[in-house]
């Protein structure tokens, strides 16, 4: 059951920052989060915005230098099916396609994905072994935020009324190969670990990134080639999520193991 | 018409419209005037209520009524529980009436669970009520809770009920206690296993809900409610809670949306609806959430079982023991006490024969939500403890699980088998389907298998489990002696038209099981008639003749014999007519295939339609003879039904992560000779599900307080499609000789060696680490943790 709310979708991003200024209101992208907390009643924020009418948080674009512009707005279904995703950005593809399920995903938008699921956002991982970055406006102005950053001991980096515009992906990088891996907890279907790499076809270190295992989505230091099984270093087991659902030891031992699963992937895909 | 409708796998003629959303659920039902009720509900386990406050709520808008427990006193009686553990000494909450009490609608001075209905609130809207219950005050001091029946038994511990001392319901045993601890003492062979059947929650597609109605100028009331048994429910709500008149409250259970067996205890909801519609002269409606359902329906198993098993070196079992604390929640549900008691320790034996058997179980009270039946319930407790033991005992003594369930197996000319625990076996050849399962699923080749599986890193395990579970809930007589405080009957009405369509009205309610089809097909053969000409009524108290309800699969074994019994009361009414009609004696007439003829002399025939338009007018019938045709019958079944088995589940675990991923799942299940089988197998496979999301996933979680950790179906895990595979199904059909269609108990019987089954395979997955067992759920982090403890152990041990 929904509590009262005041609602409005403004057309402009200037007038949702002005509205998302008022104490206590919550923006509304897919509602897959915040939808389900107001109805369970953990959440009754008393106004909501609705970002859906504004264009420039809408569709997928080709960038100048052979990257992606992802509105912020796009859906993962969207998203999962851009032309020639799966070719360029393979880690991106299958996080995409791997959340939740249909029905999440036709209403669930990239921007939910990084900022209100951000403790287990297989998106985020994706994102952070290409190096994208995020279009960020607010009260204080337009910036830039690379995704290496994006995520702070406090949550997302974003001030109140801030709206994330859009995702920048970069040109696929020639010769690195990606793939993503992930463990979905049984009753949520969200990751418990997530895991993207991305692997030098010449040799070299992976890029490795993890998600859900870890207090917020971030990048591990690089892997040496040929780390296997025990002798992938992801840490000590304090830097994993301890609880009721799984121990911190388990999920460092289930990060060590998919990143070798998503390293022998990676390096199996033509470069 | 020749070809057979019994036996047929017809569509559910229910299933389109109940897919398409059409068919009415309490829910959907919306009486002129309707307003809204929202409970309050507990946030402790065990607490004192020192006040409670409703100034603010009951001045909020659309507000009109708050109740608590003390506004209830001297208008509803405690909530009665119905099953009193049989020839033991017990103590329960207090009723007026000197029958066991369940507690009260609402909380009277004290909350004893986590979602106990405190006080409960009316509004013009649901969202009205629900904003007011949360602006209620309760003033709480916080006591210490019990959550494990081994901490509610413990010198000192917190007492949940002043008339129950040491919060033990019952120490209830059967068995041979003395000649058991002998034949433990002198065994060449001793197995002990320590068991932790988890509870677990019920997830049925609908919560409960429950609208009341009361109409002030005949005094009437109306429930319509989620009510697996709605003639028994009128009967208990009416004289043991409201205290009124049986023929001023009418039950209608409408469309059900699963039940799993939850759905058949009375909740405080149901009274609050009915004595609320007449204080306020409107209809009350009350419908439960998910979280609300978690925290608030009976939930299922929780024994922590200490068992041990005897034998020889050459396999045969002498000797079963076990000890058993059952955790029957804060206060014991409508029948909660047997299922905790009965249907666990008598089942304990399972398909063999066992000399010397004894069980022992206390059935406890703690802060946790009141236990109940989940399906399989009891036998399923019962079930995973032999077969865990069985598998234990041929790991110990080195002979191939399959080979000593084969020694020790009640042989089919044993039959009926009285099992020495209180169960007398009826039929079947239970041999026979451990064999069709073992080809079903190459066990001959598993070493192979196990080996294939090794390569790709996996670690094959084949686990079997055979049962016979109790159904078919019973003869009246013998429930009687159980302790339950019930009949065990069931009825059907027919009425033959005069045009030549029929209506069958049953007493027996669905709850998602297409008995609207499957009777129907029963009234079909026995009359010859096209089977969409049958029309099926049931679960409004005033329409349908009386039954007990839907539980302990009964519904088809012993509703479905009083359909036949009616159907050939009307057949050989027919026969008579026609005989006098036709001016011959009845020994001639013979009824056949929809008409009744004289063999022999083709002139002398009429169609069942000829004959219940003749019936209709009455015109020639013999002297004595009644006209028109409606046929009331009752069936009582002369014993219960034994439904048997056999499963084998093949699972891969990883060796790296410990995921299990359960890879073919074969069953020969003998439920009898079988009206529908599309119908059964569609409950064989949902009862495996079932099963298998207990073993793998399923476990309800309290903290010390008494706090509910798996609230909400994002913390509670059950399963998908995805996690299992397509089931291999075989069945065999022997009659049962207690009812006259030989059926058995199937809605549930699948469910009963599931678990087992799968635990089996899995301990046998890694029986290369020493696991000797784990408990469930086995998720792959415990799978995980027990290869790894296990190598430990090993090295340290070197």
């Amino acid at each position: 059951m929904l509590s009262r709310f005041d609602y409005t979708a403004p057309v402009t991003s200037r007038e949702a920052i002005a509205d998302l200024g008022l104490p206590g209101t919550r923006p509304l992208a897919g509602g897959q989060g915040l939808l389900t907390a107001m109805k369970l009643g953990r959440l009754a924020p008393p106004r909501i915005v609705d970002l859906r009418r504004i264009p420039e948080l809408q569709g997928v674009a080709e960038s100048p230098g052979g990257g992606l512009r992802i509105g912020a707005m796009t859906t993962l279904t969207q998203l999962a099916d851009v032309p020639g995703l799966p070719e360029r950005y393979p880690a991106l593809s299958e996080a995409a396609g791997a959340i939740a399920d249909p029905q999440v995903r036709n209403r669930g938008t990239v921007g939910g994905a990084l900022v209100d699921h951000f403790t287990a956002s297989d998106l985020a991982a994706a994102l952070l072994v290409y190096d994208a970055t995020l279009d960020v406006i607010g009260p204080a102005g337009a910036r830039t935020v690379a995704m290496t950053h994006f995520y702070t001991l406090n949550g997302p980096d974003l001030a109140t009324a801030d709206i994330v515009v859009a995702v920048n992906l970069p040109a696929p990088v020639a010769g690195w190969r990606t793939a993503y891996e992930r463990r979905a907890d049984r009753a949520t279907l969200a990751p418990l670990v997530g895991v993207a790499v991305s692997v030098p076809a010449a040799g070299g270190p992976a890029r490795v990134a993890v998600t859900g295992a870890t207090r917020w989505p971030a990048l591990l230091a690089d892997l040496p080639a040929g780390a296997e099984g025990a002798g992938i270093d992801v840490g000590p087991d304090s830097r994993f999520v301890d609880d009721d659902v799984m121990s911190a030891a388990y999920r460092a031992h289930l990060t060590r193991t998919l990143i070798g699963a998503a390293i022998r992937r990676a390096g199996s895909r033509d470069a | 018409m020749s070809e057979r409708v019994f036996g047929a796998g017809l569509k559910p003629r229910e299933d389109p419209a109940l897919l398409r959303g059409e068919r009415q659920y309490t829910a959907d039902i919306a009486l002129p005037g309707t307003v809204h009720m929202e409970f309050l509900r507990s946030e402790h386990g065990h607490a004192t209520i020192r006040g409670i406050d409703v100034t603010e709520a009951q001045a909020m808008p659309g507000v009109l009524r708050i109740v608590t427990g003390a506004d209830l006193e001297g208008h509803l009686m405690p909530l009665p529980c119905i099953w009193v553990p049989g020839g033991v000494e017990s103590h329960f909450p207090p009723h007026p009436y000197g029958l066991p009490g369940a507690g009260t609608a609402l909380a009277t001075g004290r909350v004893r669970f986590i979602g106990e209905p405190v006080a409960a609130v009316v509004a013009e809207t649901r969202a009205q009520a629900a904003d007011a219950a949360r602006a209620i005050r309760v003033d709480y001091e916080v006591l210490p809770a019990v959550i494990t029946p081994e901490q509610a038994l413990a010198d000192g511990a917190p007492q949940l009920h002043d008339a129950v001392p040491g919060n033990l319901n019952a120490r209830w045993t059967c068995g041979d206690a003395d000649g058991t601890e002998a034949a433990l003492a002198e065994a060449e062979v001793v197995v002990k296993l320590d068991l932790h059947n988890r509870r677990t929650i019920n997830s049925p597609l609908e919560p409960r809900a429950a609208v009341g109605d009361y109409d002030p100028l005949t005094g009437e009331y109306t429930l319509y409610a989620t009510t697996q048994s709605p003639h028994n429910h009128r009967f208990l709500l009416s004289a043991l809670v409201l205290g009124i008149p049986f023929n001023k409250l009418r039950v209608v259970a409408p469309e059900i949306g699963g039940s799993f067996g939850t759905k058949g205890y009375l909740y405080p909801d149901m009274p609050l609806v009915l004595f609320l519609a007449k204080e306020l002269g409107r209809p009350v409606k009350w419908q439960d959430s998910r979280e609300g359902l978690m925290c608030s329906t009976v939930q299922g198993r929780d024994h922590r079982q200490y068992a041990s098993i005897a034998g020889t070196r050459d396999g045969k079992i002498t000797a079963l023991k076990c000890t058993s604390y059952a955790n029957l929640g804060a206060y014991p549900s409508t029948i909660g006490p047997g299922v905790a008691t009965a249907l666990m320790g008598r089942s304990i034996t399972g398909t063999y024969d066992i000399e010397h058997a004894f069980c022992e179980v206390f059935a406890t009270f703690t802060n946790t939500v009141p236990l109940g039946a989940q399906r399989g319930s009891g036998r399923a407790e019962a079930t995973f403890l032999i077969e865990r033991l069985v598998d234990r005992f041929a790991a110990t003594i080195g002979m191939d699980p399959a080979e000593v369930r084969r020694r020790n197996m009640v042989r089919p000319e044993q039959q009926p088998f009285d099992n020495r625990m209180g169960w007398l076996y009826d039929s079947g050849d239970y041999g026979a389907a451990l064999e069709r399962a073992l080809e079903m699923a190459g066990y001959a080749d598993r070493e192979a298998a196990k080996r294939a599986a090794r390569a790709r890193g996996k670690l094959l395990g084949v686990g079997i489990s055979t049962f016979v579970a109790v159904c078919g809930v019973g003869p009246s007589p013998r429930i009687a002696k159980e302790g339950m405080l019930g009949g065990s009957w069931e009825s059907a009405n027919i009425r033959v038209h005069p045009t030549g369509e029929v209506t069958l009205t049953i007493g027996v309610t669905g709850t998602g099981q297409s008995h609207e089809t499957t009777f129907a097909q029963i009234v079909a053969q026995e009359f010859g008639v096209a089977v969409d000409s049958v029309q099926v009524l049931h679960s409004d108290t005033t329409k349908a003749p009386y039954g007990q309800g839907t539980y302990g699969s009964r519904s088809y074994s012993v509703g479905g014999p009083a359909v036949q019994i009616a159907a050939r009361q009307v057949t050989d009414k027919m026969r008579l007519a026609a005989a006098h009609m036709f001016g011959v004696d009845d020994s001639a007439v013979v009824f056949r295939d929809g008409s009744v003829l004289v063999e022999g002399d083709p002139e002398k025939t009429k169609t069942f339609q000829d004959m219940a338009m003749a019936l209709w007018y009455g015109w020639d019938l013999p002297p004595g003879m009644e006209p028109a045709i409606d046929v009331t019958t009752t069936f009582d079944p002369a014993d219960f039904n034994y439904p048997y088995g056999a499963h084998i589940a093949v699972v891969e675990v990883d060796e790296v992560t410990g995921d299990v991923e359960l890879v073919r799942y074969i069953a020969v299940n003998d439920v009898g000779p079988v009206g529908n089988p599309l119908v059964v197998d569609g409950q064989i496979e949902g009862s495996i599900v079932h099963g298998v999301g207990q073993a793998l996933m399923e476990v309800a979680q309290y903290d010390q307080t008494g706090a509910l950790l798996t609230a909400n179906l994002d913390r509670y895990a059950i399963p998908r499609a995805a996690d299992v595979p397509f089931f291999e199904l075989d069945r065999m059909e022997t009659p049962t000789p207690h009812n006259p269609l030989g059926a058995k108990g199937a809605g549930e019987a699948a469910t009963v060696p599931t678990a087992a089954a799968v635990t089996n395979a899995v301990c046998d997955a890694l029986a290369e680490f020493g696991v000797q067992h784990i408990d469930m759920p086995l998720t792959a982090e415990t799978v995980w943790r027990a290869m790894n403890a296990a190598t430990t152990s090993r090295s340290e041990a070197q």
